[in-house]
C-alpha cells in the first residue's frame, strides 16, 4: 500500500493513495527503473503497466539505453566545453530551488518525519479495535496495550482500560523519552483518522523524560484511528 | 537513518550494463566532487553547500550533456520527430531529474562518481523523450491487418491488452512459470483452475509476448522498432526469466511477421506459433485455444494471487 507522507500546518499526516495503485509514474520513475536505480517491485509494477499502455511503453523504450550508448556518451565528452555565463546563471537557478526547499528538506529531516518513517508500517492502532466495533466512542473493552518505539527508542504506550470511577472508559497514554535525556518538556501525540481531523495528547515530561496522558473525553472512535506523529517540545 | 534507510532497500533491480569499457574520458569527469558530497549537499538544503558540492559536478558535465542532448535531437529530427525543447533545456533537465533522484531514497543506490555520470545521461535520454512529441499512431486498432470478418471479435488480443492480470502479479506468475514450471503446475492444479502441462502455458506466453513485440515492430518508426525490441527483451529476459536462446528465438519470429496476417484457420500469426512450438514443444494451436488457457490464467491469477506473488518474489 502506497503511503505519502507531507508535511502540514501543525506536523505530518498520512495519505493513503488507495488500494495500492499507482495511478501515474513520472519520468524520475522511468529515470529510476531504466538506469536499474529502482527496487525490483516497482520497476515491475511500472514495466507492467507499460505491457498494457502503448504510450507508457514507447516512452520507457525509447528511455531504454541503446546498444551503442558507450559511443554515444564517448562522442559526447571526446572534447572539452566550456560554460557559458548564460548557462551557468540557468543551472544555478535549477540548483537553487533545491535550497529554497530547505524548509522541507529539515522538515522531513525532523525528528517527527523520521519517527513517523518508522511506524510507517505500524500506524494503525489495534489497541483502538474495541472502540471501533463500539457504537460510540470508546464504550465496552477490556484491557488492551500497544506500544511502538521510535527510531529513537520514543517509546510511546497506550493503554485502554476501564475507568474506576464511573462508565467512562479510558485511554492513557505514555511516553517514555528518557534515552534523550531531559531536554524536553512534553510530547504531542497526533492521532488522525480517516476524512477526520487530527486531534492531540500533550504528555507532559517529568525530568526524566517519561510521563503519562489519561484521556477519557476522547471524540467518536471513528476520529481515533491512526497514530500519525509525536513532537516532543524542547525544554 | 541513513544507514537504516539503506538496510530496508529492497534489492536493486535487474540493472542495465553500466561498466564501461573505457572509462578514461568519464574518469576525468569525476574530479572535484563526490556522490556523497553532492547528496548530502542536495539533502541538507544549505545553499552554500548545494553550491560547493554540486558546481563541479555541473560545470564539469553540462557541456556534454548538452552535446550529447544536440546528437539526440540532431537525430530525432532526421526521423522526422519534433521537439518541444533545446538541447540546453534538455541537459539542465537531466541535472535536475538527478539531482531530484538524489535527494529521493532512490539516490543511495548511486555507487560511485561513475555511475552518478552515467545517470545523468541516462536522465538526458529520458528528458530528450519527454520532450518528443510522439504521434499517437495507436488510436487506430493495432490489428489493422485482422480482416474484416473477424476484426470486430478480435477486441481481446489488443497489444494494449493485460497479460492475463494486472500490475506486477502478472510478472511474479510468469516469473514462476519459467523459471519454476513444477511449482507453477502444482499451484495450478490446486487452484482448480486449469490441469494442462506448464508447457502449454509456456507456449502461451511466449506467442502473446511475440505478438505484442510483432505489433508493435508493425506501428513503430525505424528507431521505435529497436527501442520496442529493447523493451520486450527487458520484459521477457529480467522480468519474467525467459531463456536468452528462447526469447531470441520468438523475437526473430516476430520481426518475420510484420506485415502479415493472422492464418484465416488458426486467428494466429503462423511464424510465431510455429517458432513457439519449437521452443516449447507445445502448439497454442489456434484462436479458441489461446482464449480458453487466458481464460484459466486470468482465472488462477485472480485465485492465487497472493500466492503467486510471493511464490514469485522469492525466485
Amino acid at each position: 500500500m502506497k503511503k505519502r507522507v507531507e508535511g502540514v500546518a501543525q506536523g505530518i499526516a498520512v495519505e493513503d493513495a488507495g488500494n495500492g495503485t499507482y495511478d501515474d509514474f513520472s519520468s524520475r520513475d522511468i529515470l529510476s527503473v531504466v538506469s536499474g536505480l529502482a527496487d525490483r517491485q516497482a520497476a515491475r509494477h511500472l514495466l507492467a503497466r507499460a505491457v498494457s499502455d502503448h504510450v507508457l511503453r514507447e516512452r520507457i523504450a525509447l528511455s531504454l539505453p541503446p546498444e551503442d550508448e558507450e559511443t554515444e556518451i564517448a562522442d559526447a565528452v571526446s572534447e572539452p566545453s566550456a560554460v557559458s555565463d548564460r548557462m551557468s546563471t540557468r543551472v544555478r537557478l535549477m540548483t537553487s530551488r533545491y535550497a529554497t526547499a530547505r524548509a522541507d528538506v529539515a522538515a522531513a529531516n525532523s525528528l517527527l518525519a523520521r519517527i513517523l518513517t518508522v511506524l510507517d508500517g505500524l500506524l494503525t492502532l489495534p489497541v483502538f479495535a474495541p472502540a471501533f466495533a463500539a457504537p460510540d466512542s470508546f464504550g465496552d473493552f477490556s484491557l488492551r496495550t500497544q506500544t511502538l518505539t521510535t527510531a529513537e527508542g520514543v517509546r510511546v504506550e497506550f493503554h485502554q482500560f476501564p475507568s474506576d470511577s464511573g462508565p467512562q472508559p479510558t485511554l492513557r497514554v505514555i511516553v517514555d523519552a528518557s534515552v534523550l535525556g531531559a531536554s524536553h518538556r512534553s510530547a504531542v501525540v497526533t492521532i488522525s483518522g480517516q476524512d477526520e481531523p487530527s486531534f492531540l495528547l500533550i504528555v507532559v515530561l517529568n525530568p526524566g523524560g517519561s510521563g503519562f496522558t489519561d484521556v477519557t473525553d476522547l471524540p467518536p472512535s471513528r476520529s481515533a484511528r491512526w497514530l500519525s506523529g509525536v513532537t516532543l517540545s524542547p525544554g | 537513518m541513513k544507514a537504516r534507510r539503506r538496510a530496508r532497500n529492497p534489492p536493486v533491480s535487474p540493472s542495465l550494463t553500466l561498466e564501461p569499457p573505457d572509462t578514461d574520458r568519464l574518469l576525468a569527469l569525476t574530479r572535484g566532487w563526490s556522490v556523497a558530497g553532492v547528496r548530502d549537499a542536495l539533502r541538507s538544503g544549505d545553499p552554500a553547500a548545494i553550491e560547493r558540492e554540486t558546481a563541479p559536478l555541473w560545470k564539469g558535465t553540462i557541456g556534454h550533456l548538452t552535446r550529447f542532448a544536440d546528437a539526440l535531437i540532431r537525430r530525432g529530427a532526421a526521423r522526422g520527430i519534433g521537439m518541444a525543447k533545446e538541447d540546453e533545456d534538455i541537459a539542465i533537465e537531466a541535472l535536475d531529474k538527478v539531482f531530484g533522484l538524489l535527494v529521493s531514497e532512490n539516490g543511495d543506490r548511486v555507487r560511485d562518481e561513475l555511475h552518478l555520470l552515467r545517470v545523468l545521461f541516462r536522465a538526458a535520454r529520458c528528458a530528450f523523450v519527454d520532450s518528443m512529441r510522439l504521434a499517437d499512431n495507436r488510436l487506430s486498432s493495432p490489428r489493422e491487418s485482422v480482416p474484416a470478418s473477424t476484426a470486430g471479435r478480435d477486441a481481446g488480443t489488443t497489444a494494449d491488452m493485460v497479460l492475463f492480470g494486472s500490475g506486477k502479479s502478472a510478472f511474479a506468475v510468469l516469473h514462476l512459470l519459467f523459471t519454476d514450471g513444477e511449482r507453477f503446475g502444482r499451484l495450478l492444479r490446486k487452484s482448480r483452475s486449469g490441469v494442462r502441462h506448464s508447457r502449454q502455458y509456456q507456449a502461451l506466453t511466449l506467442y502473446e509476448l511475440g505478438e505484442r513485440l510483432r505489433d508493435d515492430l508493425q506501428d513503430g518508426s525505424a528507431a521505435g522498432r529497436s527501442a520496442a525490441t529493447r523493451f520486450w527483451r527487458r520484459v521477457a529476459r529480467s522480468e519474467i526469466g525467459i531463456a536468452e536462446v528462447t526469447w531470441g528465438t520468438v523475437e526473430s519470429a516476430a520481426c518475420s511477421s510484420v506485415g502479415d496476417s493472422p492464418d484465416a484457420a488458426t486467428q494466429l500469426y503462423e511464424t510465431i506459433r510455429v517458432a513457439v512450438l519449437d521452443t516449447t514443444g507445445a502448439d497454442v494451436q489456434n484462436r479458441n485455444k489461446r482464449y480458453v488457457m487466458r481464460h484459466e490464467m486470468t482465472r488462477f491469477l485472480t485465485k492465487c494471487r497472493f500466492d503467486l506473488e510471493k511464490a514469485g518474489s522469492l525466485q
